[in-house]
């Protein structure tokens, strides 16, 4: 093992202990604070900070103990949020800080490798590219994604949503009619109601006034229009298959494609792993 | 129902894996021990179908059904392991432990009803479970293995090069269990990755098996870091079986 670094390590338990003061004191991470272009700036210091020489004081956050050290503090955090009955770990300064510092560290790694690429390194950097990629796309970029719930009746038009969550009302960029709401049930071996099978709207997508997409929504298949996703999400249960309305959920996510590079590029990377099967 | 028969098919079966494993230590003849062992699979694996065409689709969403699996798998994980590495005690705990999770699905099956709701029919259903499978299988034999390492006073190049092969293997499947969740995750609710309370554990088993590749690179004492192995599976079972156990347990999407 390398030389123990402990002045890297008191600096990083500072930082978290900075974010437990901040959290007693302001609340939870303010995810707003960082939405588009403050996001994209942060990574873009990131990556300009990853250029730091292996051996230097900031580069010394890309080695192997501080990643060892940081995926540990981060796996003790999510106990502590596994054990919790609410979720508040996930959103609390400390836990955003150690992610981050492990985003860091990570771009540092990364950049370490990348000073001497060897053909064998491929499977490494798929891999930690690949995590950095998804890292960055749902930590920092989750602050530019938006949910809705909007509730249409069959026979109109809509393009007023409620913010999930909050219940605050919002005009989106496009309209949804609901021209007809299906559902099937499982046949019934008894004599009370069986679970549905499948649930599904059919939808005609307008964008002032011009239709733009006609389509099927049902659980599993969503409609896509660009960033957003409508999906199917409830109905009136009472009526069943006659409900006269359908409930959508509707998601604004402009870092999904990004995430998506990273998932496939982590895909890869397990194959390599599996390929590799830890020869040293 | 078919679940009343499994208690013959199990029976047989682990007759046949340790008559196999007697073979395997006291007989010359080679064959024997593959073919008794082998023969038990095909046993359980009889089961697993006759079970498949009787529900209607793969039985891979309710407890019960994933310990089967699971005992099947773990087996057939440490019978190949077997033949590449030639430690004959993996098979024998092995069979020990696939022994226990048919037991428990004996006592508790945990049979619910055959009918699917709408969010598990997706293409990813099958494969995002049976790669967990597959990977909880892997890291069970990797366990039994390190516990071994861990009481032996010295250990070979070639049982922690055994472990570290299975720890590789098993968490490429994790991680692929975990990215096709994540895929199913974005068509089925609208988001990859919610903090679920079964993601969470997910993720701290997959992060601590982690902690224990990363370590393995340190150059440290390799007996000390086989102790990362058994803390890790301790947050696989808490993920697989604990998790509905927990106070949070009814808000998650994975409660079945």
């Amino acid at each position: 093992m390398r030389k123990i670094i402990p002045v890297e390590f008191a600096i990083i338990l500072t930082i978290i202990l900075i974010g437990v003061l901040l959290q007693l004191l302001t609340g939870p991470f303010p995810f707003a604070l960082i939405a588009f272009p403050v996001n994209l700036i942060v990574i873009l210091l990131v990556l300009l900070v990853s250029t730091a020489k292996p051996t230097s004081f900031t580069g010394r956050y890309g080695s192997l103990p501080i990643s060892i050290f940081l995926i540990i503090l981060i796996t003790i955090e999510a106990v502590v949020m596994g054990l919790m009955s609410d979720n508040f770990v996930k959103d609390s300064w400390p836990f955003v800080l150690t992610y981050f510092m492990l985003v860091i560290s990570l771009a540092l790694a990364i950049s370490r490798r990348l000073r001497h690429f060897k053909v064998k390194d491929t499977g490494f950097m798929l891999n930690h590219i690949g995590l950095f990629i998804l890292l960055v796309s749902a930590g920092l970029g989750s602050a530019d994604s938006e949910h809705y719930v909007m509730k249409v009746y069959e026979g109109t038009s809509e393009n007023i949503a409620e913010i999930y969550g909050t219940g605050e009302v919002k005009e989106l960029p496009f309209e949804i009619s609901l021209i007809n709401f299906k559902m099937e049930r499982y046949q019934s071996k008894t004599f009370q109601l069986s679970g549905p099978k499948s649930f599904s709207s059919d939808i005609i997508l307008k964008v002032k006034g011009n239709r733009l997409k006609t389509g099927t929504v049902k659980v599993n298949q969503p409609m896509k229009y660009g960033s957003w996703r409508i999906y199917q999400f409830s109905y009136n249960v009472e009526q069943g298959n006659d409900s006269d309305y359908s409930v959508f959920k509707i998601i604004y996510d402009p870092w999904l494609i990004p995430a998506l590079l990273g998932i496939f590029m982590l895909f890869a990377g397990a194959i390599s792993l599996f390929w590799k099967g830890g020869k040293p | 129902m078919i679940w009343n028969e499994f208690i013959y098919f199990a029976t047989v079966s682990l007759i046949f894996w340790l008559a196999g494993l007697l073979f395997l230590y006291f007989s010359k003849k080679k064959v024997l021990p593959d073919l008794f062992i082998i023969t038990g699979l095909l046993v359980f694996a009889t089961f697993i179908f006759v079970l498949w065409t009787v529900v209607g689709h793969p039985p891979l969403r309710t407890m019960g059904e994933t310990r089967l699996w699971y005992s099947f798998f773990l087996v057939l994980v440490g019978y190949l392991t077997y033949l590449k590495c030639r430690f004959r005690w993996l098979v024998g705990y092995s069979i020990i432990v696939a022994g226990v999770f048919i037991l428990i699905n004996i006592l508790r099956p945990e049979m619910h009803s055959t009918d699917l709701m709408p969010a598990l029919q997706s293409p990813w259903f099958i494969p995002h479970v049976t790669v967990y499978i597959l990977a909880y299988a892997l890291m069970g034999a990797a366990t039994i293995a390190s516990i071994i390492g861990i009481f032996k006073n010295d250990i070979e190049d070639r049982l922690i090069y055994m472990i570290d092969n299975m720890i590789y293997v098993g968490f490429a499947f994790l991680l692929s269990g975990m990215l096709m969740g994540a895929i199913w995750a974005k068509n089925a609710w609208g988001d990859y990755w919610t903090w679920d309370l079964k993601e969470i554990w997910a993720f701290i088993t997959a992060a601590t098996f982690l902690i224990y590749i990363h370590l393995r690179r340190t150059g440290y004492n390799p007996k000390r870091i086989l102790w990362i192995i058994p803390v890790a599976f301790i947050m696989l079972i808490i993920t697989w079986l604990g998790v509905s156990y927990l106070p949070s347990a009814s808000q998650s999407i994975h409660s079945y």
